[in-house]
């Protein structure tokens, strides 16, 4: 150990520095307390044995310097005294010194008191490499969950489709780095656009790698492995029903083979030459029509999420919209925020916020619900990832 | 065998080591006169502060010699230097003084017995 020493009197200096060199230790020696300071902030030390009484410097301030200043690591401090009043102990040991020493000092009692001071210094460093190590395993985790958070962004909707007579608007808050709630909006042939909210059970790597294995087969891209598209006899494709897609999902995504994950989804299909929205949902919070001089209206669908039974047949309904209409499809991070005193937001305050906006644009109207649910959660932060996707028929 | 320090602790605290013995004693030989003349300057200025330091740190350096009687002299004047009441202060440097004279020689003598 590298070990400094502040000793005025040179006798006792000498034989203290003679003492420590014999047990191995590397000694730096200095005659007074300020020679001791400038000699401690040169070099790094892991252990100072200070006399107490020094001219100007004296032990205590130098030990309160050594405590006010940044160093590497711990340093260790004995204070040399013949003080052995109680106050004397609680004036030392407030100023930083973590043990004292009886002068002229007894050999075996230095060597036990440093032996103590090894220990902690020791530990310290151990604790502060396990500390660098777990900082660095911290930040690489960090990275692949900002890596991760960015892949989940990329399946957010690009654009809007603003197809026809549709207009959209969307809002997406992950409560952590990577979210459960994933959504999507996009043209489906040249007849239909799709849109789909889902909440897998969660948050977090896992719950994220499943909302993209789902955003892979909720794909509007011709392939084996879309859901939405049905290859036809004549080697196009058909647009496959809500209710189909629902089911299928529910298929593949059993809850046993998803690390007991399942997850909620209402997927609705717009049919840009009839206005109708058929739509199907899983377990899902209801659609909300708002109505031109109408109060908005929920539509309540009993079912079961994806993943908890085998073989469900979903129900499809269909909606008439028409141009002023608007619809929400939503998760449950929006109705369930909590306030502090634990009330939710609930479903009450949802449609009073989207008939409050409903003279100002779409994407306005669902800034300004997301806004009103992160008031409402404002002391304690959301708890749940909220998303929000909102369509008007123009 | 002297009754100025205690031989065998001294010479344990040493390690037996007489050539670093000799080394300590010619530092003792060196700073002691300078401290006793601080301790004798300061009663003499009546300066009771300044005694008890020079008497504090002339008893931290004796004491590294198991000096027993020395160190209670020096830590005598150490006490009365920090009582402020210096009235006791020439008898207990007269009895200090009688002691230092003669440690230093007490130890020169221990050294010539003990160095092969």
């Amino acid at each position: 150990m590298k070990v400094l020493i502040a000793e005025d009197d040179r006798i006792s200096r000498r034989m203290l520095q003679r003492q420590l060199e014999k047990w191995g230790h590397e000694v730096v020696a200095a005659v007074d307390g300020s020679d001791a300071w400038e000699k401690f902030q040169a070099d790094d030390f892991s252990i100072v044995v200070s006399d107490w009484m020094m001219p100007e410097v004296d032990g205590i301030e130098l030990v309160r310097r050594i405590r006010e200043s940044e160093t590497a690591g711990y340093v260790f401090v004995i204070l040399l005294t013949a003080r052995s009043k109680t106050e004397d102990i609680i004036v030392g040991m407030e100023a930083g010194a973590d043990d004292f020493l009886s002068k002229p000092f007894d050999q075996d009692e230095l060597r036990v008191r440093l032996r103590a001071g090894e220990r902690i210094i020791h530990l310290e460093r151990s604790l502060a490499q396990r500390n660098a190590e777990l900082e660095q395993a911290n930040q690489r985790m960090s990275r692949d969950l900002e890596a991760a958070a960015r892949v989940q962004q990329s399946l957010l909707p690009a654009t809007m489709p603003d197809i026809g007579q549709t207009h959209f608007a969307w809002n997406y808050r992950p409560c952590d780095e990577l979210a459960g709630d994933f959504l999507n909006v996009f043209p489906l042939g040249n007849k239909h656009v799709g849109m789909y909210v889902a909440d897998v059970s969660g948050h977090g790597v896992a719950a994220s790698l499943l909302s993209v294995s789902i955003s892979r087969v909720m794909t509007p891209h011709a392939s084996a492995s879309s859901l939405l598209l049905k290859a036809d006899l004549q080697g196009g494709h058909d647009v496959a029903s809500p209710a189909e897609v629902i089911a299928e999902l529910n298929r593949r995504f059993p809850m046993e083979e998803c690390g007991d994950r399942y997850f909620t989804i209402v997927y609705g299909l717009f049919d840009l030459e009839s206005g109708q929205l058929r739509y199907a949902s899983a377990g899902h919070p209801p659609v909300v029509v708002l109505r031109p001089n109408q109060r908005p209206e929920a539509l309540e669908v009993a079912s079961l999420a994806v993943g908890w039974v085998p073989e469900v047949d979903y129900d499809e309904h269909t909606v008439q919209l028409a141009p002023g209409d608007r619809i929400f499809l939503y998760t449950d991070g929006i109705p369930e925020a909590m306030d502090p005193e634990m009330e939710q937001f609930g479903e009450s305050r949802m449609l009073a916020s989207i008939e409050e906006t409903r003279s100002i644009p779409l994407a306005d109207s669902v800034t300004s619900l997301v806004r009103a649910v992160e008031t409402w959660c404002s002391h304690t932060g959301p708890k749940d990832d909220v998303s929000l996707l909102a369509m008007q028929m123009r | 065998m002297s009754d100025l320090f205690d031989q065998a602790a001294l010479l344990d605290r040493v390690d037996h080591d007489m050539e670093f013995l000799a080394e300590t004693i010619e530092m003792l030989e060196e700073d002691g006169p300078d401290l006793l003349g601080q301790i004798r300057e300061a009663i003499a200025s009546r300066d009771a502060e300044a005694l008890g330091v020079a008497a504090h740190t002339y008893k931290g350096m004796v004491a590294n010699f198991c000096a027993e009687s020395t160190v209670a002299a020096a830590l005598r004047l150490e006490t009365l230097g920090k009582s402020g009441n210096l009235a006791d202060a020439p008898e207990a440097l007269a009895a200090l003084e009688g002691l230092a004279q003669k440690l230093a020689p007490a130890l020169r003598a221990l050294l010539q017995d003990e160095t092969p």
